[in-house]
């Protein structure tokens, strides 16, 4: 028998207690005089705490869950530890590396199946659902002004790049005023063309090439799947790391490394498409890699020679990718010797290159 | 000097009671704690984040039960299961705005943090909700703490201070973070008997006033100071029957606190995590004190559902925002 205290669940305040732990039941009773308080079968008893490093065991029991029987180290070693199952020592570490294993195996499948299962989940959206949103997110580029642009000229792009859309989708095209050298798509068949890129354009292949990129991107949904990757990466790692402090900067790490990737890769399948529309609709395929090698020498100009590695930047290195583009050129040009006609004529290209005049 | 203090020249006042002093214990040991961590980092993973309520609640279970105060260890209640409800609540809410967030942030970068002015409301909520959800979870001698109040009209509370502090420059601060800490306050107990507050905002009024004025050169360091001697404060004031509290934190300890937190984790990329908890824990132990006599303190088992259940929403963000978690 020894002294322990018991915290009835009713008040703060302890009862001093004699406890005997027999061999069905661990009996406690008060400590004056012996009066049987509790009777807990040791199958009943609940561990709430194990003494460690100084600190009294405290049990309870399944019933009377709200009592705390407090039990001091000595008496615990005694009388106690051998009336309960053995305490769980360190998980084997076979478990250890068992969840280890699992856990790679996941992030592994999140990273190179997460992006095809939302892919998926996209292509579930109307396309015209994503017009809205395309109308909204292109506005704040419009802020040069816009150009009019002549009839013939406006025509003629409309047709343009429905020609180079393999699904005849319908374009909703703007010229911004400014010179930056640039073309961007957005959801729902919208594409910003900046003036920059239309005076920039010295041939209309030239011009042909980078729109045709941009009605691949268009065509493959980029705008839209990137949005959704960029979501649903920061869902899923924001829901596995949580708030779990300084892990959250290398998760944005990670989101970024993830997002360069699915650019990088939706550049390299838009200049693929754009080499394969091109040639049908009578366009020199090469303009596409003419135009990049142009902006690229005028880029080093005003940045010097600062060259980013491939995985950080979100267009590929131009001369990895002009690599590719004229790979994709070769293959083409195996199968196909004759082009067709062009679809624009001398006149609109001319009404196109004055689109802002 | 040694003979006239033992023969004073006039009769002392009457001795005070002498306050019993006592401090929290922490027992708890880095290996053990490294195993709850680990496991619950792995799983989380495994599942795609759903155990992490469990983990989360695993770790709070061992870092309370290697508390202890005069002789009794702390006991976390929560349960995982809580968690990850009040989590499945919040869900469609959190879905939108990271989505409206991702959105303008990929076509403006920048403009996505629009999505967060409504939150100068809802943290405050959050932060209620959250302490309430552990004050409601913490048990000792077999008597669990409650807390009550709105976590809404705490947060309205904190938007009108905040509004108060905006016209004042910052001189009325200390009645505005003592007011909102006197809500919190007045809204818990052990067990049956209440946590009452009486702050005194004179006492802050000069570190206020002087780290005010230095705030700009210093580039706002030295509202530290405030912030610890405001911490200092809302324990001063702080009592729970005849018990006293003590905070002896300065703004020294916590920079050392904070930059030792951020040099481990930054240095183990992340994995340090049980150490900081460790560190934090050690950091309350060594500055925080119970003035009074804790054998002779007596509460009574509050029921469950009582006070602290009125809020439908009571209890479901459960949102870490202090140092202690």
């Amino acid at each position: 028998m020894s002294r322990a205290k018991l915290y009835d669940g009713k008040q703060a305040r302890p009862i001093d207690v004699l406890i005997d732990a027999q061999e069905l039941d661990l009996v406690i009773m008060t400590g004056n005089d012996g009066t049987p308080l509790r009777k807990w079968p040791w199958n009943e008893v609940v561990v709430m705490s194990r003494p460690e490093g100084g600190l009294e065991g405290v049990l309870s029991h399944r019933v009377q869950a709200e009592c705390r029987l407090v039990i001091d180290e000595g008496v615990w070693a005694r009388e106690i530890a051998m009336k309960l199952p053995a305490k769980n020592p360190l998980p084997p570490m076979g478990g250890y590396i068992a969840l280890t294993l699992g856990a790679l195996a996941v992030l592994a499948a999140l990273i190179w199946g997460a992006p095809a299962a939302l892919d998926l989940a996209v292509r579930a959206v109307p396309r015209s659902w994503e017009e809205p949103v395309g109308d909204l997110a292109s506005e704040s580029f419009k802020t040069g002004g816009t150009c009019k642009g002549s009839q013939l000229a406006t025509d003629a792009l409309d047709r343009l790049a429905t020609a180079l859309d393999e699904d005849k989708g319908k374009y909703k095209i703007t010229v911004v005023n400014d010179g930056l050298v640039n073309a961007l798509t957005f959801p729902g068949r919208r594409i910003l063309l900046f003036r920059g890129f239309i005076d920039q354009s010295t041939t209309l292949d030239e011009f042909a090439g980078v729109l045709a990129h941009e009605v691949g991107h268009a065509h493959y949904r980029h705008p839209f799947r990137g949005f959704a990757r960029q979501v649903g990466a920061q869902v899923l790692l924001g829901l596995i790391v949580g708030d779990a402090g300084a892990i959250t900067t290398a998760t944005d790490a990670a989101n970024t490394l993830l997002m360069l990737q699915g650019s990088r890769e939706f550049e390299l399948a838009a200049d693929a498409y754009a080499v394969k529309v091109l040639a049908k609709n009578g366009f020199g395929t090469g303009g596409l890699a003419t135009f990049l090698r142009k902006t690229e020498a005028a880029n080093k100009k005003s940045h010097g020679d600062l060259d980013m590695p491939e995985f950080m930047s979100t267009h590929p290195v131009t001369d990895g990718r002009i690599e590719k583009l004229q790979a994709e050129i070769a293959k083409l040009d195996k199968k196909q010797k004759r082009l067709p006609a062009r679809i624009i004529n001398d006149r609109e290209w001319n009404a196109i290159k004055a689109f802002c005049r | 000097m040694e003979q006239a203090a033992e023969a004073p020249a006039t009769v002392p006042p009457a001795a005070k009671p002498a306050l019993k002093v006592n401090r929290l214990t922490y027992c708890g040991k880095t290996g053990a704690l490294y195993g709850v961590w680990v496991k619950q980092l792995l799983l989380t993973i495994i599942t795609l984040g759903i155990y992490r309520c469990w983990g989360k609640t695993n770790i709070r279970r061992y870092l309370f039960a290697a508390t202890e105060l005069d002789g009794d260890r702390f006991e976390y209640l929560g349960t995982g299961k809580e968690l990850f409800m009040g989590i499945l609540k919040i869900i469609p809410g959190y879905l939108v705005v990271v989505g409206i967030y991702a959105y303008l942030n990929s076509e403006h970068p920048g403009l996505g943090s629009v999505v967060f002015i409504p939150f100068i409301y809802l943290i405050p909520v959050f932060m209620y909700s959250g302490y309430r959800y552990r004050v409601n979870r913490t048990q000792w001698r077999g008597i669990r703490s409650r807390m009550g109040g709105s976590a809404f009209a705490y947060g309205g509370k904190y938007l009108g201070g905040m509004f108060i502090q905006l016209f004042t420059l910052g001189l009325m601060a200390p009645s505005v973070d003592l007011k909102r800490w006197e809500y919190q306050a007045s809204h818990m107990q052990f067990g049956t008997v209440p946590f009452r507050f009486k702050g005194d905002p004179a006492k802050l009024r000069a570190v206020n006033i002087t780290t005010l004025l230095l705030a700009i050169p210093t580039l706002f360091m030295s509202r530290l100071w405030y912030k610890a001697a405001l911490e200092r404060e809302k324990m001063r004031g702080l009592a729970l029957a005849h018990v006293r509290f003590r905070l002896t934190a300065k703004a020294g300890d916590y920079i050392w606190l904070a930059l030792g937190n951020f040099g481990l984790i930054l240095i183990t990329l992340g994995f340090g995590a049980p150490l900081v908890m460790n560190r934090n824990m050690h950091f309350l132990e060594k500055h925080m004190a119970l003035g009074g006599d804790l054998a002779a303190f007596n509460a009574e088992q509050v029921a469950l559902g009582g006070a602290g259940d009125a809020e439908g929403l009571a209890d479901v963000f459960d949102v870490d925002l202090g140092i202690a978690g």
